[in-house]
C-alpha cells in the first residue's frame, strides 16, 4: 500500500476537547486516485495532515510511501508532494527562484534542470522570472503544483487543491492529478466537488465525524447506498452516520 | 538564506528598516551635539585624583588621557579628566575640585613656577585648570543612546519575526515548507538566525555610526558590539515566540507594540537616580545592558562587572532563544491547532 492508516486519532484543545478524527483507517494502493469526501468538520484536513507529518496523530498509525509517520517522518515528507488551498507562495521570489528553492530542500540532483523541466512542464517559462505575486491566479496554481512535484514524489496529497480556483485554474490541478495518476502516481484527493471526485477517483472514501464511513468505488458505493449520483450517495453515507451518532 | 533574500527583496520595507535607525542616529547625535551642555576639561593633580577617586561616579568624573592633551610645563600635571554633565552640575564638581585644586596650587605647581622665577596667584589657576569648554556630553548622550537601541532591536526584530513567522503562516507559507523534507528545528533556527541577523544589523549600523559622530576609541566599537549581542539575543527569542504563537499578523502588530514599550521602558528606568550598575541590576534582562551600554560609551565600563553584565544576559538571551524554539516545536503551535 502506498497509503495504509490504521486507527487514527487526533484531539484538539481550543479549549474544551475535540475529537477532530475518532478513528481513521484507509488504504490507498500504487497508482491509485482516491478521493475523500466529507461535510465540513468530518477531519478530511487533519487526516491528511496527520498522513502528511504535519501534526503528530494522538493515537494509531499510519505508513506513506513504506515510512512510518511516527518513525520516520522525515522520509514520508521527502515522499510525498503536499498541495492545500492554505498553501501559498512567496510574493517575493520568482518562480525559478522558488521552485530551485523547494528543490534544493528535497535534495533533487542538478535541481536546475529538474526547475527548467517544470516550468516547461507547466507552461511557466514566459513568467519563470517574474515575482509570484504579479502571476495570475491560474500560474500561481501551476507553481504550486510544480513546488509540489518539483521532487517527483510517489505520493500526492491534495487537500481542495482547487478551492477558490476560477474553472481553467482548477483545470489545471486537475490535469496535474490525470498526469500524476498516468504516470503511476499514488493520489489521495479531498475536495467538496463531487464531479472532480467522480472524473478523477478510482475509488471514494468518505467521512463523516471523524472517521471513514465507506470506502468503495464509485459503482460500489452506488450498490451500498442505491443512490445514483455521487452526491446521492455522499448524503446518503453522510446522513446514516448521523443517525447512527 | 532564502529568508534573507526574501527580506531583502522587499525593498522599501528593508530600506525603511535600516536607513530610519541610521537617519534617526545621525539626527539625534547632532543634535545632541549642539545643544548647550557645558562640559570641562580639568586637569588636576595625582593628590586631587586620590581625593576624588571613591567620588568619581558621584561626580560624573572619568580619566580620560593622563595628561597628553594640557601642555602645562609644570611637575605634577599628570591627569585630565572629563567632566560630564550639565552646566549646573558642572558647577557643583569645580565647587568640590576647588580646594583640591588650592591645595595642588599651593604645594606643587607654585613652587614649580617659583623655581623657574614666576610667582602665580590662586587667580591664575583656572587658566590652567580647564583648558576646554565645549567637549562632549557623553553621560547624558549614553541615557539617550541605550534606550533608543533597545527600541531599535526590538522594532527590527518585530518587523522581521512577523514577516517570517505570522505572515507566512496566514499565507501557507509555512505549511509549505513543513511538509518538505527538512526538520521542523531547522525551519525555526532559519527564521531564527534571520531575524536576530536583521535586527542585529539595524543596532551594530546605528551604534557604528553613533560611535563616529561622538568620535569613540576604537575599543569602544568592540565594547557595545559585546553588550549589544545578547540584546539581540534576548529581543529575538521574545518576539520569534510572540509571532510565532500568535493567531495572525494583526495579533502580532497588536501585542508586539506593548513588547516594545516594555523594553524600552525597562532601558528607561535604567537611566532613574539611584539604579546603578551593580551585581543586583546586572541580572535583570535589558536594565543591566542598558547600564552596561551607558557606562560603556560614557564613563567607561568596569571590566569585571562588563563580564557579569555580558555573562548573565547571555545566558537570558540564550535562555530567551531555546525557549521560543521550545514553544514553536510544540505541537499545533507552529501551524495553528
Amino acid at each position: 500500500m502506498s497509503i495504509r492508516a490504521r486507527g487514527l486519532r487526533k484531539r484538539f484543545y481550543t479549549p474544551q476537547p475535540v475529537d477532530a478524527v475518532r478513528r481513521v483507517d484507509l488504504d490507498v494502493g500504487p497508482g491509485e486516485v482516491v478521493g475523500l469526501l466529507g461535510p465540513n468538520g468530518a477531519g478530511k484536513t487533519t487526516t491528511l495532515r496527520m498522513l502528511a507529518t504535519l501534526m503528530v496523530p494522538d493515537d494509531g498509525d499510519a505508513e506513506v510511501a513504506g515510512f512510518s509517520v511516527h518513525g520516520e517522518p522525515a522520509q514520508v515528507r521527502a515522499h510525498i508532494g503536499f498541495l492545500s488551498p492554505n498553501t501559498g507562495l512567496y510574493p517575493r521570489l520568482t518562480p525559478r527562484e522558488l521552485l530551485r528553492h523547494f528543490a534544493v530542500v528535497q535534495g533533487v540532483d542538478r535541481p536546475d534542470d529538474r526547475v527548467a523541466a517544470l516550468l516547461a512542464q507547466f507552461a511557466l517559462e514566459e513568467s519563470a522570472d517574474r515575482l509570484c505575486e504579479r502571476l495570475s491566479t491560474g500560474q500561481q496554481q501551476r507553481v504550486n503544483i510544480a513546488r509540489a512535484l518539483v521532487h517527483d514524489p510517489p505520493v500526492l496529497i491534495f487537500d481542495e487543491p482547487t478551492l477558490g480556483l476560477d474553472v481553467m485554474a482548477a483545470r489545471v490541478v486537475l490535469d496535474c492529478v490525470r498526469d500524476a495518476r498516468a504516470a503511476g502516481r499514488t493520489v489521495l484527493y479531498s475536495t467538496h466537488v463531487m464531479r472532480e471526485v467522480e472524473q478523477l477517483c478510482d475509488r471514494i472514501a468518505i467521512m463523516a465525524d471523524g472517521a471513514v464511513r465507506a470506502t468503495d468505488t464509485l459503482a460500489g458505493l452506488r450498490d451500498r447506498t442505491g443512490a445514483h449520483y455521487l452526491e446521492d450517495v455522499f448524503l446518503a453515507v453522510v446522513q446514516a452516520t448521523d443517525v447512527a451518532a | 538564506m532564502l529568508e534573507v533574500r526574501r527580506l531583502i527583496r522587499q525593498r522599501l520595507s528593508m530600506v525603511l528598516l535600516v536607513l530610519t535607525p541610521l537617519v534617526a542616529t545621525v539626527l539625534l547625535g547632532w543634535t545632541v551635539g549642539r545643544e548647550g551642555v557645558v562640559v570641562q576639561k580639568v586637569a588636576v593633580s595625582p593628590a586631587a585624583a586620590a581625593a576624588l577617586e571613591a567620588d568619581w561616579a558621584a561626580l560624573g568624573l572619568v580619566v580620560v588621557d593622563a595628561g597628553a592633551p594640557v601642555s602645562v610645563d609644570v611637575d605634577g600635571v599628570d591627569l585630565v579628566v572629563h567632566q560630564r554633565g550639565d552646566p549646573r552640575r558642572s558647577a557643583a564638581v569645580m565647587a568640590r575640585l576647588e580646594p583640591v585644586l588650592g591645595d595642588w596650587e599651593r604645594r606643587v605647581r607654585a613652587p614649580a613656577w617659583a623655581g623657574v622665577g614666576v610667582e602665580v596667584g590662586p587667580e591664575a589657576r583656572w587658566a590652567l585648570a580647564v583648558v576646554d569648554h565645549s567637549v562632549s556630553a557623553a553621560d547624558g548622550t549614553a541615557r539617550l543612546v541605550a534606550p533608543m537601541w533597545v527600541f531599535l532591536v526590538l522594532s527590527g526584530g518585530l518587523y522581521v519575526a512577523l514577516e517570517l513567522f505570522a505572515v507566512d503562516r496566514e499565507r501557507g507559507l509555512l505549511e509549505a515548507l513543513l511538509a518538505t523534507r527538512v526538520d521542523r528545528r531547522t525551519v525555526v533556527d532559519a527564521k531564527t538566525v534571520a531575524v536576530a541577523g536583521v535586527s542585529g544589523l539595524v543596532v551594530l549600523l546605528s551604534a557604528g555610526v553613533w560611535g563616529l559622530l561622538r568620535g569613540w576609541s576604537v575599543w569602544t566599537y568592540p565594547g557595545v558590539a559585546v553588550l549589544l549581542v545578547p540584546l539581540v539575543a534576548q529581543s529575538t527569542g521574545g518576539l520569534v515566540a510572540l509571532c510565532g504563537w500568535v493567531s495572525s499578523s494583526r495579533v502580532g502588530r497588536a501585542l508586539g507594540m506593548p513588547v516594545m514599550l516594555v523594553g524600552a521602558g525597562l532601558a528607561v528606568v535604567a537611566g532613574l537616580p539611584g539604579v546603578e550598575l551593580n551585581a543586583v541590576w546586572a541580572v535583570v534582562p535589558v536594565v543591566g545592558l542598558s547600564l552596561a551600554l551607558e557606562a560603556m560609551v560614557g564613563t567607561g565600563l568596569d571590566a569585571g562587572i562588563g563580564v557579569w553584565v555580558v555573562g548573565v544576559a547571555a545566558l537570558q538571551g540564550v535562555g530567551a532563544v531555546m525557549g521560543a524554539r521550545w514553544l514553536l516545536l510544540r505541537e499545533g503551535v507552529l501551524l495553528g491547532g
